[in-house]
């Protein structure tokens, strides 16, 4: 049983690692908060972290790692975004590392389309940019079929994913019922 | 006496640029890679086996050169006396003396009237085998400041009261010329999520 249990705690702490990266640019989702950065731990040292305006250390610093908040920042690179400084108690500095920060937004776009009826065929659906994927009611790959939606207001989502972040765009498609004819009586 | 040995040393050509005998040294703890780090307190042994006394010069002291990275230097063992008790003198560690051709020191000079003035004497007559010791502290810093040791024998022609030039090729024995380790910390590329 006492395996067992450092088995378990081994995977969570592997598992809580594997998912920090030292890419660079650091891609952050625009409006988005909860970023963590992180150097490797030495003993007796202290960190200093400096997060480019408007990002704001949230939590952390002085340790090796930091919680910054980026939601007040505009899209677009940030160079040198996040700086940190080792220092002994002696007062020796290391050199900085820095990470730029990518702040990442992408607006997709739905052309409207219809109204629709029932018996209309299918038509394309044009979206930007390309790579997402569009959903709804009566989607067929990237066409909207009325008759197979049915008649009513449908909402077609176009989403776009990168870097983690996801983007989305919504449209409402009209379509509307066929009229039915009753049989046309004479005298 | 000694006058009469110069007039015969002179007659005979026996002009020596360089009277110093084998010189080596121990530092102890050894460095590593060159390096000391700050605080370190290092001992530091010099010997010079011989003195070749041309033109009666004796030997009148050892010159410390240190490099800014020394925040400290003591005297631990003195050199022997080579001319003997019975010559009278002795060897005193000084920060400084005033000699006939500037100040030198710290190091330890040789007074033989032990008036405390080593440059105003002879040396420490004969060829003997000299060791000293001295105790170096690293000074605190960040910086890779040079820890440069050397030892400059000096005659007493040049830093005494002989009058013989004989000697006066006094040539710097460098002992170590490693810097402070100052152990900056490093950090690596920063991860995120």
């Amino acid at each position: 049983m006492k395996k067992l249990v450092l088995s378990l705690l081994l995977l969570c702490s592997t598992s809580a690692y594997s998912q920090l990266t030292t890419l660079n640019p650091d891609t952050v989702c625009y409006q988005t908060n909860g970023s963590i950065y992180q150097v490797t731990n030495t003993p007796g040292v202290t960190y200093t972290w400096t997060v480019a305006a408007p990002g704001v250390i949230t939590s952390g610093q002085g340790t090796n790692q930091i919680g910054v908040n980026w939601s007040a920042a505009a899209p677009g690179l940030i160079p040198n975004a996040v700086s940190v400084v080792a220092s002994t108690a002696a007062g020796c500095n290391s050199p900085a590392s820095n990470l730029n920060v990518l702040i990442l937004q992408i607006i997709p776009t739905i052309q409207a389309l219809g109204p629709f009826c029932t018996t209309n065929a299918c038509v394309p659906v044009v979206t930007s940019p390309a790579g997402g994927v569009l959903s709804g009611t009566g989607v067929s790959g990237n066409q909207f079929c009325p008759g197979t939606a049915g008649a009513g207001t449908w909402t077609l989502t176009y989403t776009v994913t990168q870097g983690g972040c996801v983007f989305t765009a919504t449209t409402s498609v009209v379509v509307n019922p066929t009229p039915t004819l009753s049989p046309i009586s004479h005298n | 006496m000694k006058r009469l040995l110069l007039i015969l040393s002179l007659l005979q050509g026996t002009v020596f640029a360089q009277c110093n005998g084998a010189q080596s040294f121990t530092l102890t703890p050894p460095p590593v890679g060159n390096q000391y780090l700050p605080g370190q307190v290092v001992t530091m042994c010099y010997t010079m086996n011989g003195y070749s006394q041309a033109g009666s010069n004796w030997i009148d002291g050892f010159d410390l050169t240190l490099g800014p990275g020394w925040a400290n230097v003591q005297p631990a063992t003195a050199p022997a006396n080579c001319g003997g008790n019975a010559s009278g003198g002795q060897w005193l560690w000084l920060l400084a003396v005033n000699t006939p051709v500037g100040l030198v020191g710290p190091g330890y000079f040789f007074d033989l009237d032990l008036n405390g003035n080593p440059a105003n004497d002879f040396g420490d007559s004969g060829s003997c085998t000299w060791t000293f010791c001295v105790t170096l502290t690293v000074a605190q810093g960040c910086t890779p400041q040079s820890l440069a040791i050397a030892v400059t024998p000096g005659s007493d022609g040049l830093w005494g009261s002989w009058n013989s030039t004989s000697c006066d090729g006094a040539t710097p024995f460098v002992v170590f010329n490693g810097t402070i380790n100052p152990q900056l910390p490093s950090v690596g590329a920063i991860s995120h999520n």
